[in-house]
């Protein structure tokens, strides 16, 4: 009996209790959720966990690419002890995830975040879809965001967070070039530190490293590509750039490429392929993963690369997708009308980008979310992840100290930021990058020559971009 | 003696044999490489001039493959998805195309046009309106999303409708005056008579569905929600395309339909003798 | 129908088409919800600049655009090209096929649908995929054949004047399994003793094949007809990933323009009035399509 009564007492004050502590956490406790989208970067918090284990390593499946971000909302659960804080993320891959987003975009059910591309945050921005980080950014922040916080830069404002960054330059198989014996042809050296060289020695290199193997596998000297899923920034346009040549005038609202040294680095593919004989015939049929497939198999001596190809050529020999002693990578620069024009290249950075907001409260929470993520220490983490470039200089500094040492490949992209430029990555360039294709593929062709292809490409986006400008308002 | 070689080996029947074998292969040819790629090593993969048969097979691709935990449960997702709007396409699809095809009523052009018209807009314009009603209701990462909109295509009822239009109507009108029920008709007249077409329904709408790849990416956000095809184009990764695996899951995706082929098929080799009522 | 209505009764009449509203009832009404609604917002788009958010009309601004666009007319041309080439084409193909297959025993008759229709499982992507491996430039198969008679390389899809012709073959080759399953078993539906009664009036092969199967196959070659019109108009999945409408435009069919117009520009107004102009177009083919061959066909 007594028991019981005591049971009943306790049931009795918990019932009054209870209610009172849940409403009174209720009310203190504002909820939120957070959509935040993210292109698939890497594995586990910290992308080495796989290292050395075998592909059918059931251990493989414990990594997922939820895992960095879970560990940010976990610390920033814990910054917030005061909201209930639901950050739901979802994974895009990098071609079918940019479909995903449009459809979402276009329909008016945009994620918070998006983690993406430079031209994917111009894109939106120039729609008006973003939210610039002006008002959040203190001085310290844009300081140490300097090196690539432009790229995101539209009429003045700012849309996105400088994070995993880096650029594209080419690559030499120095295996081949030993093969050849022509290692000497390859600048560098002590007095040419950028590795700078002229169209007339990239030609030479490439001819040289033409040839067909005694077991009849055929290799090209140089080889692009002009289908799929073309950004021409990445591997065409430095090319025109080496002359001087920029796709847009100093406004961005204007395409100018149908110039004189537009039209040299423009004939200057063409006769790679059909006077040098130094490219793949047909290459205006092959696409990206072609070229690497051609790459990997050793039949291929120079293409574009990136700040994470070594990285990407260290993990698939260590899960076995490429057979090793096949290539040995040598970063060089892209060829130029030396001295009176230096290289240009595609500069970029993959960030954090913020949709619109129509709550003050969440804003503000949203972008604190976004420069936590990218802040000082946690862009460690896919500096040695992902192999990339960092989005600060005070994590840059880190990564020079302790990541790179003694990393030749690392310390080489860090030189050649220098020549990044903003037409590389200007608002208006997505939109007219299907134009820019056909140019090429109308001049790799020789449906057109360059001139033609270059005034006929001019014309269209010139008119295209008017119709852009009126449409937007 | 001699006629029956003749029969069986005219020059008429060479040709015949010589292009459904000719053909066949080609056709054949993208499967028995999915397959056979499947079972190569992952370097192997990218190697040209390529291997035309793995040796030896390796299973390393499908382990990799079912490593990723979820994949059972994408199936099961994808097999409710596909079985339900598949028997409910069946259903329906009959129904209304009996409706069209043999019956009489006001509106019956218009609306078989109507039906028509609506397979004639590309779904990548109509897909963000869709994508707006299924956020309105509230259904996303539900099976509402992946099976509702599905439930009835256009392409079911105009194909029924034109299946059915080729059985004679004396079956019909006969059960009529016996005093059959009109859906007592559609029961026991109409869906005997139209399992053969059924059955190529049923494998043009499951396949259709297990393919699906857009719809189901973009109304589903959470991984337990996917389908097979959204789950398998999770699981590459983005340095490198890895072939091995991507045939493993095209692969394994196969499965199903060779099932649904093979259960199906058994009906529409039969064909069905309905000439006794004409005569 | 073959009774009149007048020895029915009108009740009767009612009746039977109270019955058949009935059962057209629940398409119609998913139709309305997820067919009708999209297809009537991307209408009304067509007049507008749409930004999420904050449209505006234009009225016929985007028509207007459309029609002075001369990569859209190239697309149409192109949509035009590969469905005279890949739909008659393909039917015949498979009326061929299918009468030789039907004329087997029915193990081999198994065997053979199977083979035609058992690669059409694989996702259209992974189709592409492979198909692309076959055109490859330097390690394709059909270069590696042609090499054996010293002939090529041809460049299947990078070749501007060849490109567009590749991918009809391609769909001529693999898209007829769906068409030689619905005639097969249309054919198998075709009453046998009229064949029999044809051969006793001493008839040939071909003339039972022109007299007999083909008239009966009406309803199934005018569905072939209709949809392989409508698909083939909207093709899509085999440009966006073996060609990406290249080179230079010559692969560029009017889906693939709507669907760069909608999402590489963000353009929804206009890719709506070409998915109208597309639709007005697919529409009036398969009018003539039904007006020619949609006699009620009955035996």
């Amino acid at each position: 009996m007594k028991k019981v009564k005591k049971f009943l007492i306790i049931l009795s004050v918990m019932c009054m209790v209870v209610p009172l502590v849940s409403t009174d956490l209720a009310l203190a406790k504002r909820s939120m959720t957070i959509t935040w989208w993210t292109q698939d970067w890497w594995q586990g918090v910290t992308g080495q966990e796989m290292l050395g284990m075998s592909l059918d390593d059931p251990r493989r499946a414990e990594y997922t690419g939820h895992d960095w971000p879970n560990k940010i909302i976990k610390e920033f659960q814990q910054l917030h002890p005061e909201l209930d804080l639901n950050i739901e993320v979802e994974l895009l891959d990098w071609t079918t995830g940019y479909r995903k987003l449009d459809i979402a975009v276009a329909a008016g059910y945009p994620p918070d975040i998006m983690v993406s591309t430079t031209a994917t945050a111009l894109k939106f921005a120039t729609y008006g879809m973003l939210e610039p980080f002006d008002p959040y950014l203190t001085e310290e922040d844009i300081e140490d965001y300097s090196l690539f916080l432009k790229l995101g830069e539209v009429d003045g404002k700012h849309y996105l967070l400088p994070w995993a960054s880096g650029g594209r330059t080419m690559l030499a198989n120095k295996k081949i070039f030993e093969e050849t014996g022509t290692v000497n042809l390859l600048p560098g050296g002590a007095n040419n530190p950028d590795r700078l060289w002229t169209y007339e020695d990239f030609a030479i290199a490439a001819q040289k490293n033409t040839f067909t193997r005694s077991n009849g596998e055929k290799v090209y000297g140089f080889g692009t590509y002009f289908a799929g899923e073309l950004a021409p920034e990445h591997n065409e346009l430095p090319f025109l750039w080496g002359y001087g040549a920029r796709v847009f005038d100093d406004t961005g609202k204007k395409v100018i490429l149908n110039s004189e040294a537009g039209v040299k680095g423009l004939q200057f593919l063409v006769d790679m392929e059909y006077k040098y004989k130094a490219m793949p015939p047909g290459s205006v049929g092959l696409r990206g993963q072609d070229i690497q497939d051609l790459w990997h198999a050793g039949g291929v001596s120079m293409i574009m690369g990136n700040t994470g190809s070594e990285f990407a050529l260290a993990k698939g020999l260590d899960e076995g997708t490429i057979k090793p002693g096949v290539i040995e990578i040598y970063p060089l620069m892209f060829p130029s009308d030396l001295p009176e024009h230096k290289p240009a290249v595609f500069v970029a950075t993959d960030a954090p980008m913020v949709f619109k907001q129509t709550d003050e409260e969440k804003r503000a929470i949203v972008v604190e979310l976004v420069i936590y993520m990218t802040n000082t220490v946690n862009q460690r983490d896919h500096v040695t992840a992902w192999g990339s470039l960092p989005g600060r200089i005070s994590t840059l500094e880190w990564a020079k100290e302790y990541v790179w040492q003694g990393n030749t490949y690392k310390e080489y992209f860090m030189r050649v930021l220098k020549y990044g430029i903003k037409d590389a990555v200007q608002e208006h360039m997505v939109s007219i990058r299907d134009l820019l294709t056909s140019m090429f593929q109308a001049a790799q062709t020789q449906q057109m020559s360059p001139k033609e292809a270059l005034d006929d490409f001019a014309k269209r986006a010139n008119e295209h971009l008017e119709k852009e400008a009126e449409r937007i308002k | 003696m001699n006629t029956k070689w003749r029969d069986k080996f005219n020059i008429p029947s060479v040709i015949a044999y010589s292009c459904l074998v000719g053909w066949g292969i080609v056709s054949l040819l993208p499967l028995y490489w999915t397959w056979t790629t499947a079972f190569k090593y992952p370097s192997i993969v990218i190697e040209m001039p390529p291997e035309l048969y793995p040796n030896p097979p390796v299973l390393v691709n499908f382990i990799g493959l079912f490593m990723k935990a979820k994949i059972f449960r994408w199936t099961l997702n994808s097999t409710i998805v596909a079985g339900s709007i598949t028997a409910s396409n069946l259903f329906l699809g009959t129904l209304a195309g009996y409706a069209l095809a043999k019956k009489k009523f006001h509106g019956r052009m218009f609306i078989f046009w109507l039906i028509v018209s609506m397979m004639m807009v590309p779904y990548q314009i109509t897909i963000v309106p869709l994508y707006i009603i299924i956020n309105r209701l509230n259904w996303t990462s539900t099976y509402w999303a992946l099976i509702v909109p599905g439930l009835s295509f256009p392409f079911s009822i105009f194909l029924m409708k034109q299946y059915l239009q080729t059985l004679p109507s004396e079956l019909m009108d006969a059960a009529r005056i016996d005093g059959c029920s009109e859906f007592g008709i559609f029961l026991r007249i109409i869906i005997p008579l139209a399992k053969s077409g059924m059955a190529v329904l049923s494998i043009f709408i499951f396949m259709g569905t297990w393919n699906d790849f857009l719809w189901p990416l973009i109304v589903t956000n959470k991984e337990i929600m996917f389908t097979l095809q959204v789950g398998l184009s999770t699981i590459q990764t983005v340095f490198y395309r890895d072939y091995g695996l991507l045939m493993a899951g095209a692969a394994y995706s196969t499965i199903p339909m060779f099932i649904v082929f093979f259960l199906a098929q058994k009906y529409f080799v039969k064909g069905i003798t309905i000439g006794a009522l004409k005569g | 129908m073959h009774i009149s209505k007048k020895s029915i009764g009108i009740w009767k009449v009612i009746k039977q088409e109270k019955s058949g509203y009935l059962f057209v009832l629940v398409p119609l009404s998913l139709f309305v919800l997820f067919g009708i609604v999209p297809i009537i917002w991307s209408l009304v788009l067509s007049f507008m600049q749409y930004f999420p958010g904050r449209s505006y009309w234009v009225g016929l601004g985007n028509f207007k655009d459309m029609i002075e666009d001369d990569i859209f007319w190239k697309s149409v041309k192109n949509t035009f090209v590969y469905t005279l080439g890949t739909v008659p084409g393909g039917l015949c193909a498979a009326l061929v096929l299918s009468n030789f297959i039907s004329a087997r025993q029915r193990k081999v008759q198994v065997f053979f649908k199977s083979a035609f229709y058992l690669p059409m499982v694989a996702s259209g992507a992974i189709l592409s995929l492979i198909w692309m491996w076959l055109f490859h430039p330097f390690f394709g198969l059909f270069n590696y054949m042609l090499s054996l008679v010293e002939a090529g390389p041809v460049f299947w899809l990078g070749d501007p004047r060849i490109a567009l012709f590749s991918l009809m073959f391609m769909m001529l080759v693999t898209g007829q399994g769906a068409s030689i399953i619905l005639l097969c078993a249309a054919m198998g539906n075709i009453p046998q003793p009229l064949y029999e009664a044809a051969r006793i009036d001493g008839s040939t092969k071909w003339s039972e094949f022109w007299h007999i199967t083909l008239p009966l196959l009406k309803p199934t070659i005018l569905y072939l007809l209709i949809m392989g019109t409508i698909g083939s108009f909207q093709i899509f999945t085999q440009v966006f990933i073996m060609t990406q409408g290249g080179p230079n435009y010559a692969t560029s069919t009017l889906v693939y323009l709507i669907f760069t117009t909608a999402f590489n520009r963000f353009n929804f107004g206009k890719a709506s009035s070409e998915a109208l102009f597309l639709f007005a177009l697919i529409m009036t083919l398969a009018y003539i399509q039904y007006k020619f061959l949609g006699g009620e066909v009955e035996y």
